[in-house]
Parts: structure tokens; sequence; C-alpha cells
């Protein structure tokens, strides 16, 4: 049986697969114009949410790049400066060594002067340097605010906080943006560090003795000092000794604006805020390198070890130690007073290794190149001077020949000199044979060595700067001169112009000259100068090592971003022969039906009836 | 009689005639739907008896018969309605599947933008023009996601319900056609018993029933005296005999908004029986599916979105400071507005009374856009999720709780329960649904750049005893003004700034306390699920797993007692915003399986797969219904080849029975000679 076709059906049948045909010629023509296989997400649901995915994925590695090149560009900014902070040290280095040359007289050191203040003014700014933004870039998080402004005191201070903003360069990395100023130009090592006080009164202590530098000892490890009740005068007290002879050294006639000197370390005050009368002020050991930072522990009666604060682990392991002992490490020494109290069981110290501010370690310099004069520099005993060497005998502090030796006031741990009792004042006029007396000082004493109370001798005897007792012998060397009243006294090559008359046994301190003082400091800066570049240099090499991190995610991204691409342009996109093969194929397809219906659909019965 | 074979040739002339006739109305009904070509049918009249045999004398008209197959057009019937329901969800679907992939329209690029200007923001936080540039995308976020809102909730659903009604209109038009029809051809059947049946009303019912068809599937039953009664789902009548049952369009229990189908004996009848559910196939089924499958999970789906979106950066605009220093502020509308908590339950239309329910999101990541049903008994409140699985009682003493304000954690779904007016009564329902309203509400509200919290906050945080190493991290800083809240301004000994956290030994509870030891949330209380606790305006997270007898310590780090230069405030700082920045790829979603992009992909694969796994059935009952009215109409249908030839036939049986009259004319002519 023939199958019937309905004339209306044949139609309508005609007409969709015309229609169906017409669709896939304008897929095909959509497909080939657009270049995308997926227009919408039914026309590939995995391939969609792929593609969503993918999509997210290269947005974010676009954000990835721009954070490259944004952390590169901060780099590079910090790199410039570091550059031109080294170039500055490098310079002050070079005047420095000029400056510790002996031969150099007053206007060749004030020439140099002016120029490292230059200097110094230069790396201050350079310390402040802004982007083009007006932030302050070695400032941390703070960068609104000026990286290092000057005390009253002319000390820089950091302004800023340890903040590293960072950027996200690749996925879960991340480049710091900026260096912290506290951590490159504050935090140079030096062997002795700065020292803070209680109070805005006093400046930061910096050491300008280097010979007569001792730290407070253990177990408090500060000093304190203690203004009397008209404010002239002070002493200054180490907290750790035996509290019944705690003053170690006792000042009179305090100016306001006078420095503050202990054991080497000197305070300036300021003249228009100055220490009033019962005023006290701790001086703390700074612990200022968060970076090593360490702790004594007295975990047990007569034991302690040495933990690393950030580590937490132990340096030095459990020790023994009596009151007496010295504690060091690292260069840091702690003594104590063997009539002391000792610690606590679970008492600390925390201490750090110093460090310095690069601007202080100039201006220092600076203030150094004021040092200028070749002569010994003597002081009569006030009365004021103390020992602080606990175990020495009372004795070790005047030489046997003295006529109080074995008699001296004081007990262990705390003794003094009585105060001159004569009038005489020593000016020091030359120094005749520099090669007869070694630089170092001296404690020169008037001396009756006939017996016929009358002073006929001066000796020196080398002391120890630092415990002001006598140096033993055969270390500590002793001259002697012949003294004539009222003719200049000459002892081991050095004249003194003497006005006044001298009682027996009067003592005098001899400083040595100013001169050495300051080749000897100049060394020291010059030595916390090649730290500080070295410091900068660290710095420099973090932010290569960062520069090369943000590199390598570059290449990455780069990549990525590449595979991704084809990733995405594969699921995506045309095959574009496919579709110029697609689009041929429907206008085949659709010519066909058009012409074969437009045939049939005049085949009817009719035209012939 | 005039004579035997005039008699037969007007007899065959009849014939041919209404050969012809039919032919004619064949050839004129060529292009009618539903018409079915009809046969005339004759047979030889009984003849005259002639001596012993019968001499025939002609034909007579026997039927008028449709050719019609009730089995071809039972198939076309059920695909019409297949075709029909694929076709709309396919409709519906291409529509949001368009709307969501759109870049243009979709969500994602818009997300993309806002991260950019993150960007911005964290190279160099201190540049006003890059943090207006986050504050614009964060607008174009919001606005976004509103505009996709508008676009399905309002504009699609609006049409889909309008479509809904005016179905439901034509299908009780077209019963009560059929019900007309019904009448009318059970009248001809009784008239024409001889078998005359009434064929073009019977074409035109058929007909109505395919239209209905592709509305509804119908089941029909005919019955003897040739009436159809139609019913639907299982044997909901629509049209018996000449009744026909009209469908009401009715409202949801719960969503007055959501329409229901109905039905109801007298027409007018408040008390319709739902019968939503029963309906299969056909357009009006499909849009109902459309509806529950697929617009409304959308809405809610971008809901879930938005307000995750929403509350990731609020809470992280709260841990952060700004660019003077002040802690972050909303950059969104909360999400738990207190007026936004109210909107999340509905209750039943056979409450007797309301009771207005607040639900708090307290945890985005757990979230879904499922909804709830929650049933009261007079003494505990049963909350059963979509697979009617009860996940929560609530005791008579929590409902009481919750009434005094507290709220109460609902299972493991991210949400809080609290209840504002209170009239329970036994056999109250309730419907929670959570995310609805999400991509409507969103709404950038920080509106000044130099309040984007940039910066950290001012919290250190420490473990004092944490063995397992759990994670101890700030979720969301609440409420700066409570009276707990550890503050530079609080001075010893008490409110003081350090909090400390202890949790008990079993790992099970936890407690807020002060520096004396004191607890500042009123003692040892339940840690949920999520491990989010909260105390003293603050609200923490506790991320592994909790060994027991942990204790941290949360401390304000401006205080004058301990301060600590590591949280000091700078303008530089671009720690808050660089968490932001995570959220890019960070998976905060769909219990932390998913980021905000990755969730969106989700959801625009799950529309795709529906368009597409529609257009696939779609397409398939094309092929199935074409080849069944292909069938069909070569049953049915007019070729008009084959008409044309009939209309031959007819014509020269015509000719052929008028030369019969002649010939007999003329042998009467002959015979008149003869004799005359």
């Amino acid at each position: 049986m023939t199958v019937r076709i309905a004339t209306s059906n044949f139609y309508s049948r005609s007409l969709t697969n015309l229609q169906e045909r017409q669709a896939n010629l304008d897929r095909a023509q959509l497909e080939l114009s657009t270049g995308k296989k997926i227009l919408k997400p039914s026309d590939d649901p995995t391939g969609a949410n792929t593609m969503i995915r993918l999509r997210k994925e290269l947005q974010a590695s676009d954000r990835y790049i721009t954070s490259q090149e944004s952390a590169r560009r901060y780099n590079e900014v910090t790199e410039a400066n570091l550059v031109s902070m080294n170039n500055t040290l490098f310079r002050s280095k070079e005047l420095l060594a000029q400056s510790i040359n002996g031969a150099m007289d007053t206007n060749a050191l004030n020439a140099i002067s002016a120029e490292l203040s230059a200097r110094g003014t230069e790396f201050f700014s350079q310390s402040n340097a802004q982007n083009a933004n007006g932030d302050y870039i070695f400032s941390g998080y703070q960068t609104d605010v000026q990286t290092y402004t000057k005390d009253i005191f002319g000390f820089a201070e950091y302004q800023g906080d340890d903040g590293q903003r960072e950027l996200v360069v690749g996925p879960n990395t991340r480049v710091a943006t900026n260096d912290v100023g506290s951590d490159f130009i504050d935090s140079v090592p030096s062997d002795y560090g700065y020292f803070e006080t209680s109070s805005d009164k006093l400046s930061i202590g910096q050491v300008t003795d280097i010979s007569e530098y001792r730290l407070p000892s253990f177990p408090e490890g500060r000093y304190q000092i203690q203004f009397n009740a008209t404010a002239d005068g002070y002493d200054v007290i180490d907290v750790s000794l035996d509290p019944a002879n705690q003053v170690i050294k006792s000042v009179s006639g305090y100016l306001a604006g006078d420095d503050i000197v202990i054991n080497g370390i000197s305070f300036k005050t300021n003249a228009s805020d100055p220490p009033i009368a019962g005023e006290t002020f701790d001086v703390n050991l700074q612990q200022t390198s968060s970076i090593d930072e360490y702790q004594i522990n007295f975990f047990a009666a007569g034991q302690y070890n040495i933990t690393d604060v950030n580590t937490g682990r132990v340096v030095v392991p459990d020790t023994n130690y009596v009151m007496g002992d010295t504690i060091s490490y690292k260069g840091v020494e702690f003594s104590s007073d063997p009539n002391g109290t000792a610690p606590a069981v679970g008492d600390t110290l925390t201490f750090g290794i110093p460090t310095k501010n690069t601007n202080w370690i100039i201006q220092q310099a600076i203030d150094s190149m004021g040092d200028i004069g070749a002569n010994f520099q003597p002081v009569a005993n006030d009365g004021s001077k103390y020992s602080m060497d606990f175990a020495a005998p009372p004795g070790e502090l005047l030489p046997a020949n003295h006529p109080l030796f074995g008699a001296t006031p004081g007990v262990t741990g705390n003794m003094q000199i009585p105060a001159n009792a004569g009038t005489a004042t020593l000016i020091p006029s030359s120094i005749d044979e520099a090669s007869e007396l070694p630089i170092g000082d001296y404690r020169l004493s008037f001396l009756d060595e006939d017996g016929d109370g009358v002073v006929d001798t001066a000796q020196m005897d080398e002391i120890d700067p630092v415990t002001g007792r006598l140096k033993p012998q055969p270390t500590g060397l002793s001259f002697q001169g012949e003294y004539v009243a009222g003719e200049p006294l000459k002892v081991a090559g050095v004249e003194f112009l003497i006005s006044g008359v001298p009682a027996i046994g009067d003592t005098y301190e001899i400083g040595r000259p100013r001169g050495a003082e300051r080749t000897e400091i100049l060394s020291v800066m010059l030595d916390e100068l090649d730290n500080a570049v070295v410091e900068l240099e660290n710095t420099r090499s973090s932010v290569g090592a960062r520069l090369n991190i943000v590199d390598n995610f570059e290449v990455q991204q780069e990549r990525f971003k590449e595979t991704t691409s084809s990733t995405l342009a594969i699921i995506e996109e045309i095959d574009i022969y496919e579709a110029i093969n697609n689009l041929e194929q429907s206008k085949v397809g659709l010519q066909a039906a058009q012409q074969s219906f437009a045939k049939i659909q005049n085949l009817t019965l009719f035209d012939f009836i | 009689m005039a004579g035997g074979i005039l008699g037969t040739g007007v007899s065959g002339l009849a014939a041919a005639q209404f050969g012809l006739d039919t032919t004619g109305h064949n050839i004129a009904n060529v292009n009618t739907d539903g018409y079915s070509r009809q046969r005339v049918e004759t047979q030889s009249t009984v003849g005259n008896a002639f001596r012993s045999t019968f001499l025939g004398n002609g034909t007579q008209l026997a039927s008028i018969t449709r050719t019609f197959s009730e089995f071809n057009y039972n198939e076309v019937l059920f695909n019409t309605s297949q075709f029909n329901f694929n076709n709309t969800s396919y409709e519906n679907a291409a529509r949001m599947d368009n709307l969501l992939a759109d870049p243009d329209t979709g969500i994602t690029t818009t997300f993309e933008e806002m991260f950019d200007g993150i960007v911005g923001v964290a190279e160099e936080p201190t540049i006003i023009s890059s943090r207006n540039v986050v504050l614009a995308r964060a607008e174009t976020v919001a606005k976004r996601f509103n505009a996709l809102y508008e676009e399905i909730a309002f504009q699609h659903m609006g049409s889909v319900n309008e479509e809904i009604v005016t179905t439901v209109e034509e299908i009780n038009e077209i019963g009560s056609e059929i019900a007309f029809l019904n009448t009318k051809i059970q009248v001809e059947n009784a008239v024409g018993s001889e078998g005359f049946a009434p064929n073009d009303l019977l074409d035109k019912r058929e007909q109505l029933i395919k239209e209905l068809s592709e509305k509804l599937q119908v089941d029909t039953i005919k019955l003897d005296d040739g009436t159809v009664n139609i019913t639907v789902g299982s044997g909901i009548t629509l049209v018996t005999a000449g009744i026909s049952i009209p469908m009401v369009v009715d409202r949801n229990e719960y969503d007055t908004g959501k329409l229901e189908i109905g039905v109801t004996a007298n027409t007018g009848t408040a008390n319709s029986v739902l019968i939503t559910d029963q309906l299969q196939g056909g357009s009006l089924s499909s849009l109902l599916e459309v509806r529950d499958e697929l617009l409304i999970p959308a809405i809610e789906d971008l809901g879930k979105i938005a307000m995750g979106f929403a509350d990731s950066f609020n809470r992280q605009q709260s841990l952060g400071r700004d660019l003077e220093g002040v802690e972050g502020t909303n950059m969104f509308n909360d999400i738990n507005d207190p007026q936004v908590v109210l909107t999340r339950t509905q209750n039943s239309a056979n409450n007797p009374a309301t009771t207005d329910f607040e639900v708090y999101i307290r945890n985005t990541e757990q979230v879904t856009g499922e909804n709830f049903i929650m049933n009261y008994d007079g003494a505990t409140l049963e909350v059963i999720d979509g697979d009617k699985n009860v996940i929560q009682t609530f005791t008579a003493a929590d409902i009481v709780n919750m009434d005094a304000g507290e709220r109460l954690t609902i299972g493991n779904t991210g949400l809080e329960l609290s209840i504002s007016i209170n009239n329970l009564a036994a056999g109250d329902s309730f419907q929670i649904r959570p995310t609805y309203f999400g991509a409507r509400n969103i709404e950038r509200i920080l509106d000044e750049p130099e309040l984007v919290a940039a910066a950290d906050n001012y919290f250190e945080l420490a473990d004092v005893n944490n063995p397992n190493n759990v994670e101890f991290s700030l979720f969301e800083l609440e409420d700066l003004t409570d009276a707990s809240f550890p503050s530079p301004l609080n001075v010893p000994p008490l409110p003081d700034p350090t909090l400390t956290v202890v949790v008990d030994a079993t790992g099970t509870q936890y407690d807020v306390q002060d520096s004396t030891g004191a607890s500042v949330i009123g003692g040892f209380t339940n840690i949920a699920p999520d491990q989010i606790i909260e105390g003293a305006g603050i609200r923490m997270k506790l991320d592994g797993i909790l060994a027991g007898n942990e204790s941290f310590t949360i401390t304000h780090a401006d205080n004058t007692l301990i301060p600590n230069e590591n949280k000091k405030f700078g303008k530089g700082d671009n720690t808050n915003i660089l968490t932001m920045l995570d959220f890019q790829s960070a998976r905060v979603l769909d219990g932390g399986t998913n980021s905000f992009s990755e969730s969106y992909a989700d959801m625009v694969t799950t529309v795709g797969v529906e368009t597409k796994s529609k257009e696939i059935t779609r397409d398939s009952f094309q092929t199935l219904l074409d080849g069944a009215e292909e069938r069909l109409a070569g049953i049915q249908g007019v070729n008009l080849d084959e008409e044309a030839a009939n209309l031959i036939q007819y014509q020269q049986a015509y000719s052929a029975s008028a030369r019969i009259i002649t010939v007999a004319r003329e042998t009467f002519q002959t015979l008149i000679s003869a004799a005359g």
C-alpha cells in the first residue's frame, strides 16, 4: 500500500525543513562571524563553566601582571634611593678616613667637618625620600609621616612603623614594595649602641669616651640619674649594686644644658627644659635590634641561660654563676657586684645587639671633628671620683708610696679618694717628647718622697679608665717628675704649668689629649659607617631578590596566560576550516531544498485537467 | 415507478453528485486544521424482484465517513503535550541562558572589575582616585545583582505568571467549547442514530482537544453517546458530557505572589483544591515547572552569591581601618538589617494569626538557596528541609528564649532564628527562604572613598594554649559599642583592653573573659558547628579541631598599658585590602567549595544544562510529533491529487449516469416512434 501524503502536511513539512536548513545556515554564519562556537551556555554547558573559570583565571593573571609592574616600579624607586644613599656614605667614609690622619690641622678638619655636615644633611634628606605621590617611602605604613625628624637635641628619630606593604604578584605570592627605614637606617650594628632614658628631657645617650664605657651591671642592667635638691648636681646609681653603695658617680656644679656623662656615655640636656630638683631618670640598655634580641633567664638560684627572643632557642646553655661574675654574650658584657643582691629566680634581663642610626653616626663624627688638641687634660680630684670596681682592694686606687695608701676610706665595691687639700691647678702647656709618654689615662699624685713635709715629687700612674684603679704592674706605667714650687712641672715628657700650691697627697686625673680621643671615636665611627654600608647593601640585595621574584612570576604568568588562553580558545573558538565547511554545506543544503521545493510544489494534477 | 433505468440513472447521478460535493468539500478544506477527509460510501440498492432474481435499480448513499485513526490521533495528542511542555521549558530556559551568560548582563565581569579596582588601592592606599574606583565598581556589582533580580523576578517571572493566567483562561475556554460540542454531538448522534456521525463536529472537537493538549496533557474517555470526558492528572475531571469544570488560578499557601492551579466544583467557590502538583505535559505544567525549578532557584542562588559578596566585604571592612584610622563600616547594606531579617519567613495563609520570625544569616559560607518549612505542633517547632528531613527541633524552652530575642542556630544551615511577634498556635506552618531577596537588597552604601578600610585593624591575637594549632581569627567586629569591647578608652581594672577566649575541656563550649577571668558573655556557651563564636561585640572563628582547654587573647594594641607598635595605624597600610583581593579566588561560598565567580559559573552551567537538555527533548518530541502528524495526515489529510482524481472519477460517473438517462430517453423515444 502506498503511503498517502496530505497536501497541507506536505507544505508544512517542506516549510519546517526549509526553516531548519535556514537555521543551520544562520548558525554556521554566526559561528563564522563571531569566531566562537559557544555563544550561549547551553551550546556547551560544561565548556561554558570552564570558560567562566578560565576567564576568571585570566583576569586574575592580568591583575598579577599589573601588580608585578607596580612592584617592580616601587622596588626600583627604592633601589635608586639606596644607591644614592650608598654614594653619600662612601663619601662620608672617605672624609672620616682622612680626618683620622693625625697630621690634619684645624683648617683641614674644619673643611672636612663642613663637607661631612653637608653629607649628613644629604643623608638625612635621603632618609626622608618621597615618591611621586608624595608618600614617604621609608616610613612603613605611615606614608604621610616624614620618616625622620630631629628631636630638640638634633637626633634623627624614626617616625614610621615597620609595616611592609605587599602586592600579590602570583597565586599565594606576595612581594614587598617598600623598605622600612628602621630596618636599615636605624639598625646599624654597633659595638656601643645607644641608650634611652625615661624622660624627654634627656637626649639619647651615645658612647663618647670609648675607654670609659661600661654597661650597668646585672641583674637590673640599668643606671639611674638622681638630681639633688637644688638641681645643680646629680648622683649616678648602678641599680644592681649593693643598695648601700649604689652611687657610682656624683657630679656637682651642673648647669642647665650641660651634658650628663656616665661611664663614657653622654646625654645632652635641654637648657630651656632642664631636670628639676629631685628628678630621677632611668637609663635602660636599649634593645634596638628586634632582629637580634636575647634574654638572660635566671631560671634557678645561681644559674642562668640565654635564649634568642625571636627563635626561642637557647643560645647559652645553663650556666652557674656567683655574684661578682660577668655575663657576656656577643660582645655585650654585664658585670655584677659581689656584694649585690642576687637576681630572683625567674628574673630576666633582655638585651639587644646594640644598633645605631646612620644619621647619628654621621652627626657624631661631625661633632668629634671639633675635638682637637694634643694636650693631656688634668682634672683636680674634688672628692667626687668613685671607683666601681667591686673586687678591687682599696689600696689599688693609689700608688703604694701615697700617704693615704691602704687608708682609703670606703669599702669594697664603692670607694672614694678624698678631695684635694691644696689649691693647685694644672694647665698642660706642651708635650716635650711625646714618645716618652704613651697615650692613656693617668692619675697624678703629689708626693713627699724625702719625708720633709714639702711636696717634692709628682708621680703619674696609668689607670684603668673604667675602674679608676691603678693598672697592675708591670702592665701599668708609672712616671715620676721633680716638683719645684713656681716652676713648670715636667713628667714623662709632658709639661704642666702650675698655679696655686699643691698639698701632699693631692691627686689629678690626667685625661688623654682630645685629639687622641677624636681619632679613637672616629675609628669607631668609621667601623660603624662600614656597618651602615653593609646594612644598605643587604637591603639592596633583598630589593634585588624581590625584583628577581617579580621577574620570575612575570614569566610564569605570561606562560600561564598563554596556555590558559589557548585552552580557552580550544573550548570557545571555532576551527575556521570546519566552520567554513559547515557554512558551505548548510548553503548547499538550503539551496537544494529550495530548488526541489520550487519544482515539486508545481506538480499538481489540477494543471492537467 | 416510471421506469427502472431512469431511476437507476438518477440514483447514479445523485451518487456522483454526492461524490463531487464531498470531493469539493475535501478540496475546500485542504488547509483546515484538524479536518478529516470525508468519503462517500454508496451501496447498491436492493433490486426489484424480477422473476427469480433481483434486478439492480441503482445506488444509494450508505454514509459519508471521515477517515480517522483514533490510535494515530492519541499519538499526536501525547506528543503535542510533550512537545509543548519541552518547547515552553526550552524557551524560558533559553531566555535565562542568554541573560546569565551575556558579558553585558552577567555578573562575573563586574566582579573582575571590582578586583581590578582593589589592586589599584593595594598598590598605593593613599591615592583617593583608586579608592573611588573601588566604590564605583562595588556600585556596579550591586546594580548588576539588582538588575538580574529585576529581570528574573519581575520581568521573566511576570511574563510566566501572566502566561499561566492566560493559559488557564484558554484551557477553560476550550473546556467549555468541548462541553458545548459534546452536547451537540450527543443530540446529533441521538437524531441520526442510523450512523450518520456529525463528522465536522467531531473534527472540531478533536481539534479543540489537540489545542488543549498543547496547554496540558489530558486523558480522554469516549462514551457511547459520542461525548468525551476529559481528565487531567489522576482523574481530575475538566469536562464531563456537557459540563466543563473550570480551573482557577490560586495563591500559594505561603507566598501570595506565587500562583497555583486549583479546581473548584462550583465556579466562584473559594475552597478550591490545588492540583498544581498533578499537572503534566503541555505549556502550563512547563510554566509551573520553569518557575519552581528554574526561576526561583536562580533568584535564590543569585541572592546567595549577592549576600555572600556583600557580607564578605562588609566583614572585611569591619576588620580594617579607613584612611583616617577609623574602624571600617559596611560597604554594602547589612544582610542582617532589622527590616530584612523579617522578610525571610512567610506565614501560611492557614495560620490563624501571624507570627513574625527574624532569620539571620550567621555564616554565608554555609547558606544555600534551599528553602525550609517550619511546623509548630503546639509544643515544638520543627524545621524541615526540601527532602522532608527534620533538621532542627526547637523545644518549648527554645521558643521562649527566641521570643526573648535570643538567636538560635538552625542546624548546619548558617541561619539563626529569633521571634519578633509570637502568635504561635498548634498547626501553624511557615516557610523560610533565606536568600530570595538577596540580589534585590544588595546596595552599596559606603560613599566616601576615604572610608575604604585598606589598613589592618588594631587587634593583636595570641595563642596562650593551642595544642592542635587551631587557627584563631577575627570574623567580624560587630558592635564597637559593646560594654566589654576591648577599647583603648577602657582603663583597668575593668573593662580592660584585653579579652581571653577560653575553650572548655571537652572542646564544645567557650567563654570570653576579661583579665580578671570574669565572663563577659554570661558563662560558657556552646560552640556552633561552624566554630564561629562571639562575645563583646566581636565575632571570631576557630578553624581546626579543638582539643579542649584552648586559650587565646585579643588585645587592642593602641592601649596605654602595653602599646604595640606593630598594630599602629598607617595610611600606607594595605593589609586589609589585600585580604579583600583574596576574595577573587577565596572559596567562601557553598560550604567552602566555590568562589563568587565559581558559584555563579555553577549557576550558569545549571541553566545551560537545563536549556540544552530541554532543547534536545524538544527536538526529539518535535520529530515524534512530526511523524505522528504525518501518519495522521496520511490518513485524514486531504491530498489534492487524489481529490483531482476523485473529481474526474465522479465527473465521469456523473456523465455516465447522465448517459443512462439519455439512453433511457432514447429507448423510450424509439419505443414511442415504433408505436407511433
